[in-house]
């Protein structure tokens, strides 16, 4: 009779122990960040953003090459933020949409289509302006993390994709080690 | 005021005489572990223990016989991997030891690559004339000391055909480069002779941009990236050991791949 409370006592202390390693581990690339000249600042306008990208020397890149890029935050360990899927147009503005994680960071296994109320991964849009090439990855010089992490989601379709062949402009920017 | 954390009733002093020979044994062994540790730990971090003291020149001296034994294995015929074009990464990482935000562009018309040292027309070189010499491609692996790497497709003079353009002593030591960013840079005679070595101006297929280099920059396939300076403005062939800017903060001099 003892034994069987004891088996569920350790299960739910089995799942307690890996629901707080995950949250431990999202803590690692969702908590404050370090405030160097290159960091973002908080509450940074489009114009703001335009101004500095403007500054990194934009080149051109093919759209169809920054689908399937890691997005970076830009601080010395170099943190995955998220993975670009593609841009969009939304009148003059360009934005890149970018798939982030859900809360336990399951997107490797292969779950996207899983939106464990709200745990799941989901798209956002950030502006072209907020994010730099860094070699094959992209880079957030825009946003913090927690801006990117409080962008509305958006519906894969809600805005004209940008196609693969078309070639836009964006700044660069230096490895943060 | 009193600790929440004290013990309403505390151990009877009298029970650390009655395990002192224990506690001694406790203590010895601590010691000594730590010992060992500190001294595993002053040779992992040997790098900052004493820069400018023995240790310092220790790590010197061992990094130098590392340069003599990298140019001794250096094979000046051996070439390093091409890749297919459509692995090429455009537009290449950019790295300095600055902001790109920094970056000043050269005026490639203002702009004249000057010589010096054992060469024998020292008449400075303008884009147009560099623009008509033989030109190469190689498109070869970027490894940086930092631990990352991509494809790059370059362009221009093999340095080998600008240096024997312009007379240079094909047995002296060294080529030195001076740049329009202060990033002073050296290399071996022999791999500035290897055919992979070129004095680039294009990057996949169009001349460099300014953050990577425009109008003159180094690319070898057979260094490390930071041996390869950009913004050349003057190359001086020479005997005398000329450095560079991270081999003075203790970087390795040859740094071959």
């Amino acid at each position: 009779m003892s034994a069987r409370p004891a088996s569920g006592l350790a299960a739910c202390l089995a799942v307690c122990l890996v629901l707080a390693l995950s949250v431990a581990a999202q803590a690692q690339t969702a908590g404050p960040s370090p405030a160097p000249d290159h960091m973002p600042v908080p509450g940074m306008t489009v114009p703001d953003m335009a101004a500095r990208a403007a500054r990194r020397f934009p080149q051109p890149v093919r759209v169809g090459d920054l689908a399937g890029r890691l997005l970076l935050q830009p601080e010395e360990a170099q943190p995955v933020l998220g993975r670009v899927t593609g841009l969009v147009r939304r009148g003059d503005a360009v934005a890149v949409v970018v798939r982030l994680d859900g809360a336990l960071g399951l997107g490797w296994l292969g779950l996207q289509r899983i939106d464990w109320s709200g745990f799941g991964p989901r798209l956002v849009a950030v502006p072209v302006e907020a994010v730099a090439l860094l070699g094959e990855h992209v880079a957030l010089m825009g946003l913090t993390s927690e801006g990117l992490r409080a962008l509305p989601s958006v519906a894969p379709d809600s805005a004209a994709a940008i196609p693969p062949d078309a070639t836009i402009r964006v700044g660069i920017v230096r490895p943060f080690h | 005021m009193r600790s929440p954390f004290r013990p309403l009733t505390v151990p009877d002093p009298g029970i650390l005489d009655d395990h002192r020979p224990l506690l001694r044994r406790i203590e010895r062994r601590g010691f000594l572990r730590g010992g060992l540790s500190l001294g595993a730990l002053t040779m992992l971090t040997g790098c900052d223990v004493s820069d400018s003291g023995a240790v310092g020149r220790a790590l010197r001296a061992v990094s130098d016989l590392n340069d003599g034994v990298q140019a001794a294995l250096f094979d000046p015929n051996k070439l390093a991997p091409e890749y297919p074009a459509s692995m090429v990464l455009k537009p290449p990482r950019f790295n300095a030891y600055y902001d790109v935000e920094e970056v000043k562009p050269v005026d490639g018309d203002a702009w004249r690559l000057e010589l010096a040292g054992l060469i024998t027309d020292k008449r400075p070189w303008t884009r147009g004339q560099i623009a008509e010499l033989p030109e190469r491609e190689i498109i070869i692996r970027h490894v940086c000391v930092e631990g990352w790497d991509y494809i790059g497709q370059w362009s221009g003079v093999p340095l080998r055909t600008f240096l024997e353009r312009v007379g240079a002593d094909l047995t002296a030591r060294y080529v030195a480069f001076k740049t329009a960013d202060d990033y002073p840079s050296s290399i071996d005679m022999a791999s500035a002779l290897h055919p992979q070595t070129l004095l680039a101006t294009k990057y996949a297929s169009e001349s460099l941009p300014d953050p990577y280099g425009y109008p003159l920059r180094l690319r070898t396939a057979v260094k490390l990236g930071f041996k390869n300076p950009k913004w050349i403005t003057a190359i001086e062939v020479t005997n005398s050991y000329p450095g560079g800017y991270w081999e003075s903060r203790g970087f390795n001099w040859f740094s071959g791949l």
